[in-house]
């Protein structure tokens, strides 16, 4: 654990490293400038804007530097949420009666159980979204969805068979109607899981 | 507005820091320089490190400027806003 006085030399020295870094950033101008004294073109109007420029590197270098030393890291997370991506904008379509939603966080280090949970929920959203919405609109979503997530041709085959009835998946109950052609009334197992219940 | 919106201990304190740092800044660049130019000998190198280094002290004096100017205004406003000195 750090004392108080661990602190205020940390920050001591990050000052000085950024004035530092400033003159550092100012080097290249100040070599232009030493030229031209050798080549004795020194006046005021070429030494002034070599002065601005080794300014404002300076200054970047300084604004560079500050917010690495000042600014707290994030912590390494992959943000899969519904303000992320394509997803930003489509999180309604996403929202159906009885469907999984998509998780709101996934650690980059999470289980590959998390994982799988994560592409269940997802393949689960895409079912609902084409039973509300039209055929192509649901298509360019999961399409979306899935080249976000796995950017895999075989996914999109996988898809395809869905859209056309043909691949069921392995956790839903069995469908009587093809996907596309459920456009009314929720989730595409909406009217099974009443009837079972 | 009271005096010590403009001199109070805070902006006491980050003038100094200021001055501290930028002055161990420079030295350290007036160091390195004339390390450098003692390792090379007299030459043209020399001559441009020379000059870099002036023209770097110049920046970093202008730098040491620009922040403390920076720092005493955001003090002041600080002060000014919370009117921590209006009553002395």
């Amino acid at each position: 654990m750090s004392s108080p006085g661990d602190s205020s030399l940390r920050e001591a020295g990050k000052l000085y490293l950024l004035y530092m870094v400033a003159g550092a950033g100012a080097i290249p101008a100040g070599v232009a400038y030493s030229l031209l004294h050798i080549a004795g073109r020194e006046r005021w109007w070429t030494v002034s804007p070599i002065l601005g420029v080794g300014l404002s590197m300076a200054f970047y270098a300084w604004k560079y530097c500050e917010r690495r030393f000042y600014l707290p890291r994030k912590s390494p997370q992959l943000a899969l949420s519904q303000d992320v991506g394509p997803i930003a904008g489509l999180a309604d379509m996403l929202v159906a009666p009885g469907a999984a939603q998509i998780p709101m966080v996934v650690p980059l280090w999470s289980s590959s159980a998390q994982v799988v949970n994560y592409q269940i929920a997802s393949e689960e959203s895409i079912l609902a979204a084409l039973s509300r919405r039209g055929k192509d609109e649901a298509w360019t979503v999961s399409k979306e969805i899935l080249q976000l997530q796995y950017g895999k041709a075989f996914y999109m085959e996988r898809l395809r068979d869905m859209l056309a009835g043909k691949r069921q998946l392995a956790w839903t109950a069995p469908q009587k109607v093809p996907i596309t052609q459920q456009r009314e009334g929720g989730p595409p197992n909406a009217a099974l899981c009443g009837s079972t219940r | 507005m009271a005096s010590q919106d403009w001199f109070g201990p805070e902006n006491l304190k980050a003038l100094v820091k200021h001055t501290v740092h930028c002055s161990a800044a420079i030295l350290s660049f007036v160091w390195l320089s004339w390390l450098v130019r003692w390792a090379l000998g007299p030459g043209l190198l020399s001559t441009i490190i020379e000059d870099t280094e002036k023209f770097v002290l110049v920046v970093v004096l202008l730098m040491f400027l620009v922040h403390v100017g920076l720092d005493l205004f955001r003090e002041l406003a600080r002060n000014v806003k919370s009117g921590r000195f209006v009553a002395a």
